[in-house]
């Protein structure tokens, strides 16, 4: 008998041998396959263990998301106390719908991790705090944010306005937009009536979550006139005083273009028919300067390439050159034809006229700081590349400074301030053409561009302009 | 266990609670105790069974109370109760002879008490395993299994020259008589009706298993073994046909991140496995794990929770303790001369052999998962109070192993 019992023992150490060499399997060698499975909670709860850190505005750190401590499983939720006003720029941070905007982009800095091991963050995280994140610090100024937001109204569209010395984002705007806190249904909401307004921003066609500023396309129309000119007068096809003659339509290559409202401007120099916004002379213009010089310098301002920012934007589009025949290049010199511009696209056009032709990188994040408010990293201005010459710049900005003062662009006039401008009316597919207007003050000494875009607005000098106009007194206001 | 239980207040509340110190120091005082009895009444025992029994028992306390410190205090009140019958058992059952004289009361009560529950039984969680009496919930199948094993032990040891008379040869293998099978088709029917009845798969693996074990031992005839496993494995391939509930244990094992599954049918499986690979080699440490996440965690799947906070280490320990625990219970059976004796250290050691298998192999996904306590761990009266008699009854037959082997060498006795 004994020698069947001696037998069992081994079975039974076998057996107990046999779990831990699968729990080896499972605890160490296979941890990480099972770990990264998307059901496992603990990854989440992880997360939400920390408390992330806060976005603050660029006046006086107002919070425009911040944690909240819900002592649940989840326990550190988001909360953005202006909501929908900013938008755009925070996103959203939910453990049930994912994050986007900068709660996306700069997450690992919020949840503390991956910042430079230091002597005082190694002293930090011996004290615990590595279960609090980094704020971020935008370079938006909530004072021209709301001044933006209300202008734009109940309007379908967006601005963008920003520093053309630095690139810094002052204000991001896109309407309709939608209120943050929905996507975040942490203890103490109604989870039923959250759920059914997340659903309806999904569901509305005016897509409430799509940021306009940054993501949205639009014909940019004779606000483009902008980069002809730019490429016209900096490759010396022509001066401001050059001479043009607008019968009111062109024949090319057998097709005849019109001008807007099939109007006819007669004899006109260059700076004249950038003040009235004449589509014949930039057509004429466009031909002249021939199709590669222009598609590289809308090149050299961005477009067709994403825009490096803080957050991920949509590339701008021109046709290329080798495909874009003597019609398409008429069409794409005044914004037409297959041209399509982001609103921060057009206010880095604007910035980079502003800053003396040398193009700065739009930036959003300013600095991060610690959760005592010590500077942990502090971005700083990137130059990227020179588009234009300094006198190309100045003779633009006289030109454009015009369109203002007595051209398509009078309802951007502020007492006291020289403003220069664009307007676009970008004929659309369907119903009223977008409104758009760029510009720039004060233009000695530019501080301050912006650029408005109003869905089916109509002409850009009537809906963008006031607009613009009231963003730029406000930024004038605030920003040294 | 001081040190676990500081460790958790400090984890969890982020101070020390002294008053909750009273769990550690009163379990600490139950078993100084439970060794003084020991140590009175059966000097001869096995030094080591109830150390290794007590630190489980620590272990788990510290665990329950780490993951609901309410049912903490319930489990010292069970680990009370459980002491008083193993002193009860030193005490009175140092003539473990005498059992065998009941042997036949003792078998039926354990049939009785197992199929109360089909007839009388609340299902909770799908099996029906517990009576209600009053406001207390009592598992019978606990103490049938210990029942169970004093007959087989008394069974065999008085007939086991008989099973072995092989009359017929099969193939050329001796075979026993047909009458002689009576017994294993018997438990093999009390088996596949607990899996059927009482959809109870541990249960009915545990009860066969030791079954087949105690047979080996007390028959040494594989025959019995082979025989046995192979209608067992019929008899669950049938279940496995007819009954979703059994299906579902088989595929929930094969596939546990089965998208479909994974939210309602395959939860716990794999939260067990989220939580085991997230303690890596040395664990996140007590309290600072999330094992909450497991339904269950307390009873079934507290192995899972000391995967996830104590690491492999901690786990692999407790895989230890078992088998060291199994080990001096084989010590027990080889070294007693009566066939009761052995028969009954071999059936008792082969509960918690099993048991302790079934439940930590399936929770770590090593064999289907089956719903069964891990011995003194789990948190329950029934399971602590069932070990605990069947902790003393190994003790006793310990103690008269070492001074009847003692008393041989005096003799001269051979051997």
């Amino acid at each position: 008998m004994n020698r069947q019992i001696k037998v069992l023992l081994s079975v039974f150490v076998i057996l107990m041998l046999a779990i831990v060499v699968n729990l080896s399997w499972v605890q160490i060698f296979g941890a990480s396959s099972i770990q990264g499975n998307g059901f496992n909670k603990r990854r989440l709860v992880q997360e939400y263990a920390i408390q992330r850190g806060d976005i603050l505005t660029a006046d006086g750190h107002q919070p425009l998301a911040r944690s909240v401590d819900t002592g649940t499983e989840y326990r550190y939720q988001r909360e953005y106390p202006l909501g929908a006003l900013f938008a755009g720029v925070t996103g959203y941070d939910s453990w049930k719908y994912g994050r986007t905007g900068l709660e996306e982009s700069f997450n690992d800095q919020l949840l503390g991790r991956g910042s430079k091991l230091t002597l005082r963050s190694l002293g930090n995280r011996l004290l615990g705090a590595s279960k609090k994140g980094n704020s971020i610090v935008t370079t938006i100024d909530s004072r021209i944010q709301r001044t933006a937001m209300e202008s734009l109204g109940n309007q379908v569209g967006a601005v963008v306005a920003m520093d053309p010395r630095t690139g810094a984002v002052l204000a991001m705007v896109t309407n309709p937009t939608y209120d943050p806190n929905v996507a975040v249904p942490s203890p103490g909401k109604d989870a039923q009536a959250n759920q059914a307004q997340w659903d309806s921003y999904n569901a509305d066609p005016s897509r409430p979550l799509f940021d306009r500023a940054i993501n949205g396309l639009y014909p940019p129309g004779s606000s483009f006139k902008v980069v002809t000119g730019a490429a016209a007068l900096d490759q010396g096809v022509v001066t401001a005083d050059s001479p043009f003659d607008c019968a009111g339509k062109l024949v090319v290559n057998g097709y005849t273009i019109y001008d807007f409202n099939r109007k006819t401007h007669g004899n006109l120099n260059f700076e004249q028919a950038m003040v009235v916004s004449c589509n014949i002379t930039f057509a004429q213009v466009g031909l002249r300067l021939g199709a590669p010089a222009l598609v590289n310098y809308a090149q050299l301002f961005g477009f067709n390439k994403p825009l490096p920012f803080d957050l991920p934007t949509t590339a701008s589009r021109i046709q290329s050159a080798s495909t874009m025949d003597p019609v398409a290049l008429a069409s794409a010199s005044f914004g037409q034809g297959e041209d399509l511009a982001t609103p921060l696209q057009m206010a880095s056009v604007a910035a980079t006229v502003a800053n003396g032709g040398e193009m700065v990188k739009p930036y959003l994040v300013d600095e991060v700081q610690d959760y005592n408010g010590k500077i942990v990293e502090q971005f700083q201005p990137q130059k990227l590349r020179r588009v234009i010459d300094q006198q190309t710049a100045s003779t633009l900005t006289d030109i454009m400074v015009k369109v203002v003062t007595s051209g398509t662009g009078t309802a951007a006039q502020i007492d006291g301030v020289d403003v220069a401008g664009k307007t676009g009316t970008a004929e659309v597919g369907k119903g009223e053409p977008d409104a758009w207007f760029i510009c720039f003050a004060p233009a000695k000494d530019p501080r301050v561009a912006v650029a408005v875009v109003v869905e089916n607005g109509g002409e850009g000098g009537v809906t963008a302009a006031p607009i613009a106009r009231n963003v730029l007194r406000t930024a004038l206001r605030v920003q040294p | 266990m001081f040190l676990g239980f500081i460790s958790v207040q400090l984890a969890i509340a982020g101070k020390v609670v002294p008053g909750q110190l009273v769990y550690p120091a009163v379990a600490a005082a139950v078993f100084i105790l439970l060794h003084i009895v020991m140590r009175v009444f059966v000097p001869g025992a096995d030094g080591l069974l109830l150390p290794i029994a007590a630190a489980l028992t620590f272990l788990g306390l510290v665990m329950i109370y780490r993951l609901d410190s309410k049912l903490a205090f319930d489990q010292l009140i069970w680990i009370g109760v459980a002491a008083a019958c193993f002193i009860l058992v030193i005490v009175f059952l140092r003539k473990y002879e005498s059992l065998s004289q009941y042997k036949y009361i003792l078998g039926l009560t354990a049939v009785a008490l197992l199929m109360s529950t089909m007839f009388v039984g609340k299902e909770v969680n799908g099996a029906r395993l517990w009576l209600q009496i009053g406001p207390l919930h009592f598992q019978p199948s606990e103490l049938a299994k210990v029942l169970l094993v004093i007959f087989l032990a008394a069974f065999f040891a008085e007939k086991h020259e008989l099973l072995t008379v092989s009359t017929h040869r099969v193939l050329g293998v001796p075979v026993p008589e047909l009458k002689y099978f009576i017994p294993l088709m018997l438990m093999w029917g009390v088996s596949v009706a607990i899996m059927i009845f009482q959809k109870d798969l541990g249960s009915s693996l545990l009860f066969f298993g030791i079954f087949i074990c105690m047979v080996y031992a007390a028959t040494s005839r594989k025959g019995y073994v082979v025989v046995g496993v192979v209608l067992f494995a019929l008899g669950a391939y049938l279940c496995f046909l007819t009954f979703s509930h059994v299906q579902l244990r088989f595929t929930t094992w094969l596939h546990p991140f089965n998208p479909t599954t994974i939210q309602n049918k395959s939860y716990q499986i794999s939260q067990s496995l989220f939580a085991l690979s997230s303690g890596g080699a040395s664990g996140s440490g007590l309290g600072l794990g999330h094992p909450n996440f497991i339904p269950s965690v307390t009873t079934d799947f507290i192995f899972s929770a000391v995967g996830e906070e104590l690491g492999l280490l901690g786990a692999s320990a407790i895989v230890l303790m078992y088998v060291l625990m199994v080990a001096r219970g084989i010590k027990v059976a080889l070294s007693h001369r009566d066939d009761f004796g052995k028969l009954l250290a071999v059936g008792l050691v082969s509960i918690i052999a099993i048991q302790s298998f079934l439940i930590m192999g399936g929770v770590t996904r090593l064999i289907p998962l089956t719903g069964i306590t891990l011995p003194f761990m789990s948190y329950g009266g029934s399971s602590l109070f069932a070990n605990f008699i069947l902790l003393a009854l190994l003790i006793v037959l310990s103690h008269r192993g070492a001074t009847t082997n003692v008393a041989s060498i005096k003799q001269g006795g051979k051997r």
